[in-house]
């Protein structure tokens, strides 16, 4: 019997091997069809016309407060990669300027040396008749960041961000975190830029607070906290200017907070700079939205206990390459769900370090 | 220079508004204490406890040290609208002094080139104010326009942080930490500041000199005083303050962030004001105007605060949960209330103090005969200033090309045509198109139609900064009347007019006949009006309209489509698709408009109000309804914009018209219009509006070269441009045409060239 197992052993192995080398014996040199890969790789010949590169548009709604700079970043290294002459434009002020992005847009529309053009889409609705405008001239479009799901012939375009849901990984990391730390009660308050109105932030407050809610009433635990976000659950209005002192007014006047999300790059670093003021690191669990040099330098202060990347270099890189393989192999729009990184104390180290954040 | 007598009266000038028990201060005292009792109401706990004494304190100091500035110089007739650019530009010369990524520099050299830029901009403002005679307020808007456009320039509007380098230098930021007596080190700062300064306005020769020059330049010049040292001491004290301020918040803060002081030239100017300053100049005390500061920190405090309440939440599946909160005022309650506040601050001035109804209130209660109401001065306390007339004198006879060179809007037009130009030059591909050159009047619409309606205003002599926030006020009650009701597109429209007129009617009737400030009644309007838009759409984002209100932003195209009168081709059709709908509307108003300011004898009637309000109305012109019209009009002129605006973008949002203020009146001022009113004209206006337009455009245009690549202008520095634009456009206005110094030079030099025409009458006169 030890005899027949051992024959039956040397013979499966001799078989693994086998085909195993058989499998690298160079079958994948060419393809079933019959051409090569190195044809099939090739760029098409009428992808770029009179040999001149192609020329694609990247367009923000803020290229003036610095979140964006991963983006241009992450374009700019596909441009690079696919042999790409990359515009890269975008409203100069450090806060939301739709009608100034509107207004480079239709500037774009009508130079006739643009290729494809990249957008974000903010405001619902305002875009539409610029992306019937830019198929109409055959230039190809991709959407990314925030998302306009009313936007003209959506199906047929990209959209490269991320779902405002994943805002709830924040909501349910600040109820481990309270857990964790055995807080026994207070206040759990969902600050907000209000007025501004982006329809995304809000929506992400709406997912954090939510899952806030779910995550305590799951612990048995909802009784003992006042959950805040706001009447209409987009948020604690802080102004519409980006500032840590309505935060710090929040903190001290409602005396109990011990939990805090900020849904986007302007309230999250604010959040960590009033909790920083107060001298309350490590004593809040606080949480936000977005990443960058300053929130990642609070996580490691114990400003801020996480924040969750949205991945921005994604949402520069992958539409160009997107574009690029409409242009190139008629490739259908595709969408990429960027989803959320949780940074935290643990994991800070590891993030951002070639301008990915 | 001579200082004035150290009498009783010179003392008291800066206490000519007593109020209910005898002084302004104690009255903003009593309505501090009652919200501060409406504070402990809500939240005892905090209000409770010194905790929220220190807390406003400590928010206010800022605002204080600013507002004691602004004091100086408002008490000087004058205006200072840089010191939030100012404060701004502080931390971002301290973060690159400072921070370890830029110049890594010790705290005190960065402390000292912050001064250094203070003093400077301080001087810049004096010398643009008493030297080069150009308004206060548009010498410190352009200020305003080149700081922020020089922080986002170098800054590229990020964050500069230096937390970790600020541990090492304790000295410096315990300035914004708190003390061993629990409250933070910038109230004592701000008090020894505000003992200084109201030590210095009350009894020295600088505080004499300043309300003398405030009161009367003139009188305080025949008396010998320095009136332009004065006035350029009072800009630099501003800066300076600004600049202290600026370095309390990057102590508190221990980063620099881009977009620090944003706003803050209004706070401070509304705590000056709230605090009992005469907006004329003459009057004013520190005292009243940190306590203006601090009751603004307070009132932003106490309307934060709610009652604990109970919010039912959807979980989704069916799932609810029982959540407790606090309750809120809705988003813009804050800003609505400042509004309204400092209408009534300035209200109380002409109603009770110089109608002096509590004194007729008191004598009326004993039955005695009430004081008489004093002389009220109506249209005297206008500052009329008629400037330019010699210039279109000069232009008498001159005919075509000549002529045009002696009108005001010559340069905007010449300026508008030489940038166009420039845009073919780089871009001859596709610039000059009909689909690029309608899209760029595309955006000049919005501004365009602001300032078509702001014209009749500064013509008038007045200033209006509503506009932007009517705009977003209209845009929201449309809004909100086609997503919560079922009244339909048209209503929508009417709605949104219908807030513009009562925004102008509010505007009118306080300027015009209560006799408060335009800049006082617009700045109100301006908070009220946005915070109440905000709230109205609950901060949130409106879309989803019907198509066919969508038409009026749409292009010709889809208009005349939708009526089944579209063209079918040719250039006709061509045209349809790139002209918009508002474009035509903006055309089509601006031609009306320009043809009643031009050719009607209301438009004569606005010209001669602005040139001279007191002749006018000697002259029979019922000077108050035409300026009561004027603001009507360009309320509804910025109630079209907002529901335009709503049309266009398909959707509406709180942020709607924001600054727009700011480039309307710059597109007037670079047209040719005067700040002093009594010139502007539509096409100078609208010459402006493009000049604007078309800054921006090339900013973000493409400009390919030889090799093939392209690259695109520095766009942060856009601010920079139009503020260097609109300065050399004032300027230029001023010195070239008003006072005609090439001509004189010229003139001069002919003169000395002919020596034998000269020296006889020289001798003659001996």
């Amino acid at each position: 019997m030890m005899k027949r197992l051992a024959t039956a052993a040397i013979v499966a192995t001799t078989c693994f091997w086998g085909s195993g080398a058989f499998a690298q014996s160079g079958a994948i040199s060419k393809a079933v069809g019959g051409y090569t890969w190195e044809d099939a790789a090739k760029e098409g010949a009428a992808t770029k016309k009179n040999g001149k590169p192609l020329t694609f548009a990247i367009i923000t709604h803020t290229a003036g407060n610095g979140f964006f700079d991963p983006v241009y970043v992450g374009a700019q290294v596909a441009a690079n990669a696919f042999g790409i002459n990359l515009i890269k434009l975008g409203s100069e002020a450090p806060i939301d300027d739709i009608p100034r992005e509107i207004q480079i847009l239709n500037q774009i529309v009508n130079d006739p040396t643009i290729n494809g053009v990249i957008m974000t889409t903010p405001q619902v609705g305002a875009y539409n008749d610029i992306v019937k405008k830019l198929e109409d001239r055959g230039v190809v479009v991709a959407t990314m960041n925030s998302y306009d799901g009313t936007l003209f012939d959506r199906n047929n375009i990209s959209h490269t961000g991320q779902d405002a849901s994943a805002a709830a990984i924040g909501g349910e990391a600040i109820v481990k975190c309270l857990l964790k730390n055995n807080v026994k009660g207070g206040s759990i308050l969902f600050p907000n830029t209000v007025p501004v109105g982006n329809i995304e932030v809000n929506n992400r407050v709406k997912a954090a607070f939510q899952a806030t809610v779910k995550a305590l009433k799951a612990a048995n635990r909802l009784q003992d906290f006042k959950v805040d976000a706001g009447p209409n659950n987009i948020g604690v209005d802080v102004g519409a200017d980006i500032s840590p002192a309505p935060i710090v007014q929040l903190i001290e006047s409602r005396k109990d907070v011990v939990g805090l999300f900020g849904p986007n790059g302007g309230v999250t670093p604010a959040i960590g700079d009033a909790i920083s003021q107060l001298k309350l690191n490590n004593k809040i669990c606080s949480f936000g939205f977005d990443l960058g040099p300053k929130q990642l330098e609070q996580i490691r202060t114990g400003a801020l206990q996480g924040s969750l990347g949205q991945q921005p270099f994604l949402q520069g890189f992958y539409p160009v390459m997107q574009l690029y393989l409409q242009l190139d192999r008629n490739i259908a729009a595709a969408n990429l769900d960027t989803r959320a990184q949780l940074v935290t104390k643990d994991n800070v180290d590891k993030v951002g370090k070639r301008f990915e954040n | 220079m001579t200082a004035p007598t150290n009498d009783a009266s010179v003392r008291d000038m800066g206490r000519e508004a007593p109020l209910l028990f005898g002084g302004w201060e104690v009255g903003l005292l009593v309505i501090m204490a009652i919200l501060y009792a409406g504070g402990l109401y809500l939240n005892p706990a905090f209000f409770g406890s010194t905790d929220a004494l220190f807390s406003v304190m400590r928010d206010a100091s800022r605002y204080g040290v600013l507002a004691i500035g602004m004091t100086f110089v408002i008490v000087n007739r004058e205006l200072d609208l840089s010191v939030g650019s100012t404060f701004g530009l502080t931390a971002t010369i301290f973060g690159m002094v400072f921070a370890p990524t830029y110049f890594d520099m010790s705290v005190w050299t960065a402390v000292f080139w912050c001064l250094v830029m203070g003093l400077t901009i301080g001087l810049i403002n004096g010398l643009m104010v008493t030297v080069l005679e150009v308004p206060a307020f548009i010498a410190t808007l352009t200020m305003l326009f080149i700081g922020r456009g020089v922080i986002l320039g170098l800054t590229g509007g990020k964050n500069i942080a230096f937390e970790i380098k600020a541990g090492t230098e304790p000295a410096f930021f315990r300035l914004g930490e708190i003390n061993a007596f629990g409250f933070n080190n910038q109230i004592i700062l701000f008090l020894i500041i505000a003992v200084i300064a109201a030590a210095a306005l009350a009894y020295t020769a600088i505080g004499w000199t300043t309300y003398s020059v405030g009161g009367n330049e003139q009188a305080a010049r025949y008396a010998g005083i320095n009136t332009r040292f004065v006035r350029m001491r009072s800009y630099v004290l501003s800066s300076l303050c600004a600049v202290i301020a600026g370095l309390m918040s990057v102590a508190q803060n221990k980063d620099a962030d881009p977009l620090a002081g944003f706003g803050l030239e209004l706070i401070a100017i509304s705590s000056v004001i709230v605090g009992g300053a005469a907006i004329f100049g003459g009057r004013g005390r520190v005292l009243g105007s940190c306590l203006g500061a601090i009751l603004i920190g307070l009132i932003d405090k106490v309307l934060r605060e709610g009652v604990p309440t109970t919010r039912t939440v959807d979980l989704g599946n069916g799932d609810t949960a029982q959540v407790a909160a606090v309750t809120q005022l809705p988003p813009g309650a804050v800003p609505a209330c400042l509004g309204v506040i400092l209408i009534i601050a300035v209200l109380i001035e002409p109603w009770l103090v110089r109608r002096r109804a509590i004194p007729r209130l008191w004598a009326w209660l004993r039955g005695r005969p009430p004081p008489p109401i004093p002389d009220l001065g109506g249209v005297a306390i206008s500052g009329v200033q008629t400037r330019g007339a010699n210039v279109q004198a000069r232009g008498l006879g001159k005919r075509g090309i000549a002529a045009f060179f002696y009108r005001r809007d010559a340069a905007a037009v010449i300026l508008m045509v030489a940038l166009w130009l420039f845009g073919l030059w780089a871009r001859p591909d596709f610039w000059g198109g009909l689909d690029n050159s309608f899209a760029i009047l595309l955006a000049f619409s919005e501004i365009a139609l602001l300032a078509v309606g702001l014209t009749f205003v500064m013509a008038n002599g007045d200033i209006d900064l509503s506009v932007g926030s009517v705009l977003a006020l209209s845009g929201a009650v449309a809004a909100v009347i086609m997503k919560d009701t079922n009244w339909g597109p048209l209503a929508a429209v009417g709605g949104g007019i219908m807030a513009g007129v009562v925004a102008g009617l509010i505007n009118g009737w306080l300027t015009a006949y209560v006799g408060m400030p335009a800049f006082i009644t617009t700045l109100g309007t301006f908070y009220w009006a946005r915070g109440l838009g905000s709230s109205i759409v609950a901060g949130t984002q409106l879309n989803g309209f019907p198509e066919s209100f969508n038409l009026i932003g749409r292009n010709l195209y889809e208009l005349l489509d939708a009526m089944g009168l579209a063209p079918t081709g040719g250039l006709w059709l061509a045209i349809a698709k790139a002209v918009s709908v508002q474009t035509i509307f903006v055309l089509l108003v601006a031609l009306i408009a320009g043809v009643v300011l031009a050719h009607t004898t209301f438009g004569e009637k606005v010209y001669a109000i602005g040139g001279n309000e007191r002749a006018a109305n000697f002259a029979g012109v019922n000077t108050r309804r035409v300026r009561f019209t004027s603001f009507l009009i360009s309320s509804i002129c910025a109630a079209c914009a907002g529901i335009i605006y709503d049309a266009f973008y398909r959707s509406f949002i709180p942020t709607a018209g924001q600054l727009r203020e700011l480039d309307s009146i710059s597109s007037i001022i670079i047209g040719g219009g005067s700040i002093f009113g009594g010139y502007g004209t539509m096409i100078g206006s609208l010459a402006g509006a493009m000049v604007i337009t078309l800054i921006r455009s090339l900013l973000s245009l493409q400009i390919i070269l030889k090799d093939g690549s392209s690259f695109v202008l520095p766009q942060q520095w856009q601010n920079v441009f139009i503020g260097l634009i609109l300065i050399v456009a004032v300027v230029g206005d001023i010195w070239l045409r008003q006072h005609n110094i090439l001509g004189q030079l010229f003139g001069r030099r002919r003169v000395a060239e002919e020596p034998t025409h000269v020296e006889p009458v020289k001798e003659a006169k001996a």
